[in-house]
């Protein structure tokens, strides 16, 4: 082949280059028009690796016809064992130049399981891959598979994983995250990630509370965020032994002026009074930590927000999504699983069948109800606990106000004030007037 | 992402404008990319300058970016470049205490003849790391709404800021000041346009 030589020289150079550079901090494809210069097109300076584009053409056809001689020999485990060792430069520079073939990954994960890659250095390229293609799905699944196994491995011999793993995908995930817009992909494997390693680690929660907080801060109007953010919430009402974040404590006692903020258990019975016998210690103190999250996020996260960046529908939808669990959990406290609030999206969540069957008729009725006419009467006729409880006056009184002073807005803002309204008045069954 | 990436002043003459200082953080941005990029945001700031009559304001949103432009009575004139999440508000109050506080610094007699590098004026780079977050530099301006009366236009992409039987890929293909490399960067990031796609 005509180019052979020259692709194999381009490969070789780049395999040298990461192989000696342990600090590469991304690669990247940089455009050009052709190759004027005729000098190498592969650029590195001070720990940046690119290449030009020009030779993508040539290069990737070379690599191409190479792979695919070997790729069933490989498979079978029927490869000589040197070439098995010179393959992973062509393969690395295959990847580079397209990250969506899965085929070059599967290869990659026979070259592993044969003992001929090591982990480490397959983590650091899989993350110079992401530094170009940040939203690519292989490459994390790559991270994914190689994970597992470690885990594997390790819960074999009995030894506890690494916090280093975790740290290592929690920068990687990020950085990703920054790099493209609504990027899914990396959120999924972040969640992925807290699933597997926070039974090891769970302090480890307490500090993505913060991350994403602060996250959410910098992209506020990027639905993954919230997102995950939402998946940490739920972490901490399936999870009992989950430490409280003594901050949110403070800042919610604060901002609904409160003085008791000695005793988190006071908070409680203020806002929904003592709590039934057949609750156990571990029960109350969930409730304690799922209510003061949810209240941080309403009183203070959410507040914070918009305050400085409105016309953001994602941000109502957070809100709404607070706002239900509240009403949630309080129905759950208060051992009242025929409330009104259960006409929600999430209706699914939490309650048995048996009323589920017997109010089912209602349910949907009102909800069609709903979507032509205003028919929150209904409602009214049946005040439960959960409405003659502190928490409902704080709530709705906030909620007034909120709205109120959002209407002041623009007309977007003012239109998402109406429409999120309507959702508690109709949906919830929050009386506002 | 709540960003600003590049923040300039540049002077409008009667046919064309010229840059007085520019600052830009683009730190996002690929190592080997930064100088195209870097070209392409000043390409942009002079073209949009150009566009806007003297003693108005102008904001453009042209995909995931905000372009806000005031150009003054006097012929100065400044620009932001956002992502489309910073609160439009705080950069066109930015835009107006840069440049009293840069006409108060440098004589408006010689802006027409000056060039980029005779301009000191350091205040313009610190300027911009410090608003990149808007919280802080709220507190630091302490104003809310107190922006002059002129009225923002607002557009919807470049388009409609060109004059009419413009279009920018000619404009592009025409000016001096970009380089061959940013020319080829232009068009093939304009194919890929990453944050919509799901990959």
């Amino acid at each position: 082949m005509e180019y052979s030589s020259m692709s194999e020289r381009i490969l070789r150079s780049l395999e040298s280059i990461i192989k000696n550079d342990l600090e590469l901090e991304d690669f990247t494809i940089v455009p050009t028009e052709d190759n004027s210069k005729n000098k190498s097109p592969v650029l590195y300076e001070s720990h940046h690796l690119g290449l030009e584009s020009w030779c993508v053409k040539y290069v990737y056809q070379y690599i191409c016809t190479e792979l695919f001689k070997v790729r069933k020999s490989l498979a079978e485990k029927k490869l000589g064992y040197l070439i098995g060792e010179n393959l992973n430069y062509i393969l690395m520079g295959g990847l580079f130049i397209n990250p969506d073939v899965n085929t070059f990954w599967n290869m990659k994960r026979e070259l592993v399981e044969s003992d001929k890659l090591g982990y480490e250095e397959e983590f650091r390229f899989s993350k110079l891959i992401l530094t170009r293609k940040h939203k690519s799905n292989e490459a994390f699944a790559y991270r994914r598979w190689l994970l597992k196994r470690i885990l594997e491995k390790m819960s074999k011999n009995g030894i506890p994983p690494s916090i280093g793993n975790l740290e290592n995908e929690l920068a990687v995930t990020s950085a990703a995250a920054d790099g493209s817009q609504n990027n899914y992909h990396a959120w999924t494997h972040r969640i992925w990630c807290m699933e597997h390693f926070l039974p090891y680690f769970p302090d480890i929660l307490a500090r993505e509370m913060h991350f994403s907080e602060k996250w959410i801060n910098e992209h506020v109007s990027e639905n993954t965020g919230y997102h995950y953010r939402q998946f940490l919430i739920n972490l901490f009402k399936s999870h009992r032994q989950l430490v409280m974040i003594p901050r949110y404590f403070h800042e919610v006692t604060k901002r609904l002026n409160l003085f008791n903020d000695d005793e988190p258990i006071q908070l409680l019975i203020f806002l929904l009074g003592k709590p039934p016998k057949n609750k156990s210690l571990e029960d109350i103190s969930k409730y304690i930590n799922i209510m003061i999250v949810l209240l941080y996020e309403l009183l203070a996260v959410i507040e914070n927000i918009n305050d400085m960046f409105t016309e953001h529908e994602c941000l109502w939808l957070h809100r709404r999504y607070i706002l239900y669990n509240l009403v949630q959990i309080a129905d759950e406290y208060l051992g009242e699983p025929n409330n009104t609030a259960k006409q929600g999206k999430n209706a699914s969540i939490c309650f048995n069948h048996e009323s589920q069957s017997s109010y089912g008729n209602a349910v949907t009725n009102i909800v069609n109800e709903n979507c032509e006419a205003k028919q929150p009467k209904i409602f009214k006729s049946q005040p439960n606990k959960f409405q003659s409880s502190n928490l409902y006056c704080v709530l709705t009184e906030r909620e007034k106000e909120f709205i109120t002073r959002n209407c002041a807005g623009s007309a977007t803002q003012m239109n998402l004030a109406r429409r999120y309204e309507k959702w508690l008045k109709l949906i919830v069954g929050f009386d506002l007037t | 992402m709540v960003k600003l990436y590049c923040l300039s002043i540049l002077y409008k003459g009667p046919t064309t404008a010229t840059w007085l200082k520019s600052a830009v953080d683009l730190q996002g941005v690929s190592f080997f990319q930064r100088g195209s990029v870097h070209e392409f945001m000043q390409f942009c700031c002079k073209t949009v300058v150009e566009r806007t009559i003297a003693a108005s304001r102008q904001s453009v949103k042209q995909g995931e970016y905000f372009c806000h432009v005031y150009v003054r009575a006097d012929n100065l004139a400044g620009v932001v470049i956002s992502d489309h999440e910073y609160p439009q508000r705080v950069s066109h109050t930015l835009l107006t205490k840069v440049l009293d506080e840069f006409s108060e610094k440098i004589p408006s007699s010689s802006w027409p003849n000056l060039q980029e590098k005779d301009v000191t004026f350091p205040q313009l780079t610190s300027y911009l790391a410090k608003y990149q977050n808007p919280r802080e530099a709220d507190v630091l301006t302490k104003i809310q709404s107190e922006l002059d009366e002129t009225q923002i236009i607002l557009h919807s992409n470049i388009q409609a800021v060109l004059n009419r039987g413009e279009k920018l890929d000619d404009l592009v293909a025409k000016s001096e000041e970009l380089g061959i490399q940013s020319k080829a960067f232009y068009t093939t990031a304009r194919k890929t346009n990453s944050c919509c796609n799901f990959n």
